[in-house]
């Protein structure tokens, strides 16, 4: 559950960790299986809200290093889940927002940016999905909240990530109503306390990862297990996003208004 | 034939090199005009196509409305089953502070999700768009291509200053474009920027100039169309890319149709050239031809000698014409560019006019047979020629002026036949147009042979009066040399007809719309955005009225808003205004209906009043309604009156402002009438116009008077390369003139002679070879006047009304007359000079030896 805020907190990848590490601890004996191993990560990480204040830094193929801060709020979870990113740093971008809304059953959330110049939100359209987050190695999908609901998955086995036993899951999108830029996307679940290490994810056609996310430093937060850092690289392009997340904090109250296109278009408004 | 032409041919060339050479000017000037023209006009038409292509990307379909496309229809659109993206667009030309650089095409687009529309060639650096947020973030951000950032030394993180429509303004170039694909849209002329600052920066509101779609897979064009256009409703134009780019051709060509007109009238008279210079060489040969007879050789090749010669002429003349043609093409490009921006609002790349082969073989083809035509008659007369009637001096010219009757009744029924034709014309457009024009230029031919003569006849006795002996040598130079002086006259009268028919056309058409414009523009100022009369670069928001009304001295403002919807396969105008106090203003010219009408009928009751040429195209007048597609439906405006209106050539109808913004919902505004209180200086008033506007809008404040002047600018911008191709048209008579005189110094060498043996004294001889010139000059100009008179008439008439169902009263260019009268006899006695001189400097032995 834990981990799964920091995976709705900004990019996919995290979501799918977090479902699985609470499940992991019942079924240790019995044969796993994959929804049921989602399922559990999903119910023990699960957080009303979280917080955070993230540093981000992007490294392109030649070495040319981009940073930048924001501060992500989260409400709800999962397929219910509202995230509100702004960014604060550096000054010429302070001030610009995300807004990501979750839709039920299989369909795309509603996301909107903001653009404090132009002082008014622009609609990210589904076509938009693939089009990297404001320069980074994400794109507008691994900002979504991570639904396996959304996904047809299968369990492949075991491997180890770091020194860590995993669970190997496969994640291949249902298109019915959404549509995602990935074909299939691999999970790499820790055993222990089911949580994701790693995410390969592989674009329509291609046969290797285009793209993979790896979350470390794991800690646990106020009885939430969260990585405190996340890397996404674009193994094509040879670049690579990092994001260090500071202030972390789940379950404080959230304003009702703050997940909203008002509070969006609100300079400066969190 | 080889041995004719080596012994014959050469040898005659040899002997009159520039005879030869000015012959070949005049085909050279005719295929230069004409290539010029035609690779001017392809390239304009490509760049139109091109960019328009490159510009559309992966886009399949694309979707207009009069106005723009207000955003929410990108959301009605994007889940429709078959549409895989949707794209906004905002097209707008700037032009860089530093001019030489060229105009910048700036597309606005969503960088967001673009890319699955267009392919921008990011490399490098910029393989993902420098800072794509910071790119986002700064409303100064843009990318260019980085062929235009090399030439204005650009460097990514710089900036340059483009002039846009609320002033100069710095943007930073944030990427560069490889150029490859869309980025050599405009001739890599290329600003990107984001759609939404652009919208703020060209006073878009929140509209889009378009929507690009692409369909997904196993959708095709039909499929998609039909289902976007049941989405959107009628008041949306859904089409295919291409479409939208014939349509802007289209648009484009009626202008550039008229150009084929002026550069056929520079090969016809670069035809007569080749006619009066073969005409000559057969005469000079005559002895020559005789001999050939004598030995053995057929009429037939005979015949076919001089045509093989006309043919080289006009292989030669046709290579040197294209070499000339594309050196000044991209002259006759540039000029053509900047017509159909300011009359038609359609901007291209200004690329490099090249000359295509396919136009380079027409070009030459061209040249080749006006040569062979003009040489027929020449070379089989030569043919006719028999051995004895060879050796006998002026048989052959005497017997050729024996067939005037008949001619002149051809030429008579010719004339009247094309006369008829545009009085009571059968059918209409293009064909008439040729059939008038042919039926002319033959009667016109047939005509100008005994009527020179006539006239010749008539001036004879005022010549010798006033210039006895030079008058007396001219008089007889020319009625002894029949052919060559009805040549020379042709070519005279064929670049005259053409000149004082286009100048009439063109000052009845500028007077009229003079006079329009004075009876129209009636208030004292007018505040408007964009410089342009047919693209508005900025639209004013509808609540700057009050504003304007607040500047102490304005008494009354009025809104005017003009857009261009189509209506039954044209563009039409639909501008809107409030009626009541326009009426009060100015004075209309009505073909139906009058103030009263427009008052109850436009202003009371919703309806509309049309434009003269609108009811000639659409045979809708007071009574019957016109039905608009509308952004909320449908609707029927009944006309209440038609009026003389030049607004648009394809047609206006008018509404009152309260009737647009109740259909069309968009309170914009083109350009605000502002009318000032009595004794109130509209000096003063603009400047507290400009001072209120200053900052936040972008205000081009004139008064009535340079509204009209800039205007009538523009109406001179249009029929600007006319009066080139009417220059070149007299150019090429400026070289029958010397040719023409030049041979006759040549035919009379021996004559000449004579009379210096006699006692001519050589400024006798000068002069009579200058009152020649000026005789064929005047003569051309006498057969011109009427004839060009006509063919004003025709153009304003016919002409005019099919292209543009405008009808004009018929203003006589006299002032060109008067330019003519006094520049002809300068140029003539210029063209005559040289051949002058020649004949004053022949020496008597020589001369008399001359054969």
């Amino acid at each position: 559950m834990h981990i799964r805020r920091s995976y709705k907190g900004c990019p996919v990848w995290i979501a799918a960790v977090a479902l699985l590490s609470v499940f992991f601890a019942g079924i240790a004996s019995a044969a796993p299986d994959a929804r049921a191993l989602l399922k559990e990560s999903e119910n023990r990480h699960r957080t009303r809200t979280q917080q955070y204040a993230g540093d981000l830094t992007v490294v392109n193929k030649d070495g040319k290093v981009r940073k930048k801060g924001w501060k992500s709020f989260r409400e709800g979870y999962a397929g219910d889940a509202k995230n509100l990113i702004r960014f604060t740093d550096p000054p010429e971008v302070k001030g610009v927002g995300f807004l990501s809304i979750s839709r039920p059953g299989l369909q795309n959330p509603d996301q909107w940016l903001y653009l404090p110049s132009m002082k008014r939100e622009r609609r990210i359209a589904a076509q938009d999905r693939d089009a990297s987050f404001v320069g980074t190695d994400f794109n507008y999908e691994d900002m979504e909240e991570f639904d396996h609901e959304k996904y047809k998955v299968a369990l492949q086995g075991e491997q180890t990530v770091e020194g860590h036993p995993c669970h190997v899951i496969t994640a291949i999108p249902l298109e019915k109503g959404g549509k995602s830029v990935y074909e299939k996307k691999i999970l790499y679940l820790r055993k222990d306390i089911i949580y994701l290490l790693r995410e390969d994810l592989y674009r329509k056609g291609e046969k290797e990862p285009g793209k993979r996310l790896v979350l470390s430093d794991l800690q646990n937060v106020d009885g939430h297990w969260v990585a405190k850092k996340w890397e996404m690289s674009d193994l094509k392009k040879g670049s690579k996003t990092t994001v260090l997340l500071k202030e972390i904090a789940f379950d404080r109250p959230q304003p009702g208004s703050r997940f909203t296109l008002q509070n969006l278009n609100r300079e400066g408004g969190d | 034939m080889t041995f004719l032409l080596r012994t014959l041919s050469l040898s005659y060339v040899r002997r009159h090199i520039a005879k030869t050479l000015l012959t070949l000017l005049g085909v050279v000037v005719g295929v230069a005009t004409f290539s010029a023209i035609r690779s001017a006009q392809g390239t304009l038409v490509k760049g139109i196509r091109s960019t328009v292509d490159r510009v559309a990307g992966k886009a399949h379909l694309q979707i207009n409305m009069v106005g723009g496309v207000p955003e929410e229809v990108q959301e009605r659109i994007r889940e429709l089953p078959g549409i895989r993206a949707t794209s906004p667009v905002i097209e707008q030309i700037v032009v860089p502070e530093r001019s030489e650089l060229g105009s910048l095409m700036v597309i606005g687009i969503d960088l967001l999700g673009d890319r699955e529309m267009r392919e921008y060639g990011f490399e490098g650096e910029d393989a993902d768009l420098d800072d794509p947020l910071l790119f986002l973030a700064q409303p100064d951000s843009a990318v260019f291509t980085r062929d235009f950032a090399e030439r204005a030394g650009l460097k990514a993180g710089e900036t340059i200053s483009v002039r846009v429509p609320t002033g100069v303004k710095r943007v930073a170039a944030r990427g560069l474009l490889t150029p490859k694909g869309f980025s050599e849209a405009f001739g890599g002329n290329l600003m990107v920027v984001d759609v939404y600052a652009a919208q703020e920066l060209f006073g878009r509101g929140r509209r889009f100039d378009r929507l690009d779609v692409r369909l997904t897979e196993g959708t095709t064009i039909a499929q998609g169309t039909a289902t976007l256009e049941k989405a959107l409703g009628p008041a949306y134009r859904v089409e295919t890319p291409e479409r939208r780019g014939e349509q802007m051709e289209r648009s484009v060509n009626n202008f550039v149709a008229g150009f084929n007109v002026s550069s056929g009238f520079a090969l016809s008279i670069g035809t007569f050239l080749i006619f009066n210079a073969f005409n000559v060489a057969v005469n000079r040969r005559r002895r020559d031809i005789g001999t050939l007879r004598a030995l053995g050789a057929t009429p037939r090749q005979v015949q076919a000698l001089f045509l093989v010669e006309a043919l080289v002429v006009g292989i030669v003349g046709g290579v040197l014409g294209c070499l000339a043609g594309a050196a000044i093409s991209q002259g006759f490009l540039q000029m053509m560019g900047q017509t159909t921006e300011t009359v038609y609002g359609v901007t291209t790349s200004g690329g490099v006019a090249g000359l295509p082969p396919g136009i380079a073989l027409q070009s030459m083809a061209l040249g080749v047979l006006a040569s062979l035509a003009g040489a027929w008659g020449p070379a089989l007369a030569a043919s006719r020629i028999s051995p004895t009637e060879a050796f006998a001096k002026g048989t052959f010219q005497a017997r050729l002026s024996g067939k005037a009757l008949p001619r002149i009744a051809a030429g008579v029924v010719a004339f009247g036949c094309a006369i008829l034709l545009a009085v009571r014309p059968p059918y209409g457009g293009n064909p008439l147009i040729l059939s008038v024009i042919a039926l002319g230029g033959v009667g016109l031919v047939f005509l100008v042979g005994p009527l020179s003569r006539l006239l010749l006849r008539l001036l004879s006795p005022l010549l010798i009066r006033f210039v006895p002996v030079a008058g007396r040598l001219c008089s007889d130079a020319l009625l002894g040399a029949p052919r060559r002086t009805s040549g020379t006259v042709m070519a005279m009268a064929l670049s005259l007809t053409f000149v004082l028919g286009l100048g009439g056309y063109m000052g009845s058409m500028k007077a009229t719309m003079v006079r329009w414009m004075d009876d129209s523009f009636t208030c004292d100022l007018f505040v408007r955005a964009s410089a342009n009369f047919n693209r508005p670069d900025f639209l004013f928001p509808g609540k700057l009225r009050e504003d304007l009304l607040n500047v102490p001295g304005v008494r009354a403002v009025e809104s005017y808003r003009g857009i261009r919807p189509m209506y039954q396969g044209h563009q039409i105008l639909l501008g809107s205004i409030e009626i009541e106090p326009l009426l009060e203003r100015v004075k209309n010219q009505y073909f139906q209906g009058n103030d009263e009408s427009v008052r109850q009928g436009v202003a009371r009751q919703g309806g509309c009043f049309v434009s003269e040429n609108f009811y000639q195209r659409f045979k809708l007048g007071v009574g019957q309604e016109v039905e608009l597609v509308t952004p909320t439906g449908l609707a029927r405006f009944p006309i209440a009156a038609v009026v003389r209106d030049y607004s648009s050539d394809q047609g206006a109808v008018f509404i009152d402002r309260a009737t647009f913004l109740r259909y069309w919902q968009d309170d914009r505004v083109d350009i605000y009438d502002v009318s000032v209180a009595g004794g109130v200086d509209a000096g003063q008033v603009r400047n507290l116009i400009r001072a209120k506007l200053a900052g936040k809008y972008p205000a081009l404040v004139t008064t009535r008077q340079e509204f009209v002047a800039e205007i009538a600018k523009a109406i001179d911008a249009f029929y600007a390369i006319m009066r080139v191709t009417v220059f070149l048209a007299l150019a090429v008579a400026f070289l029958g003139i010397v040719t023409s005189l030049l041979i006759s110094v040549a035919e009379r060498t021996r004559e000449i002679g004579v009379l210096k043996a006699l006692g001519a004294i050589p400024s006798q001889i000068v002069r009579s070879i200058i009152v020649e010139a000026l005789i064929i000059a005047l003569v051309g100009l006498v057969v011109a006047i009427p004839a060009g008179n006509l063919f004003a008439a025709f153009m304003e008439g016919a002409v005019a009304e099919f292209f543009t169902g405008w009808s004009m009263p018929h203003h006589y260019p006299w002032d060109i007359l008067v330019q003519l009268f006094i520049a002809l006899p300068v140029v003539s006695a210029l063209a005559a000079w040289i051949p002058a001189r020649q004949a004053g400097k022949l020496k008597i032995t020589e001369a008399i030896e001359y054969e």
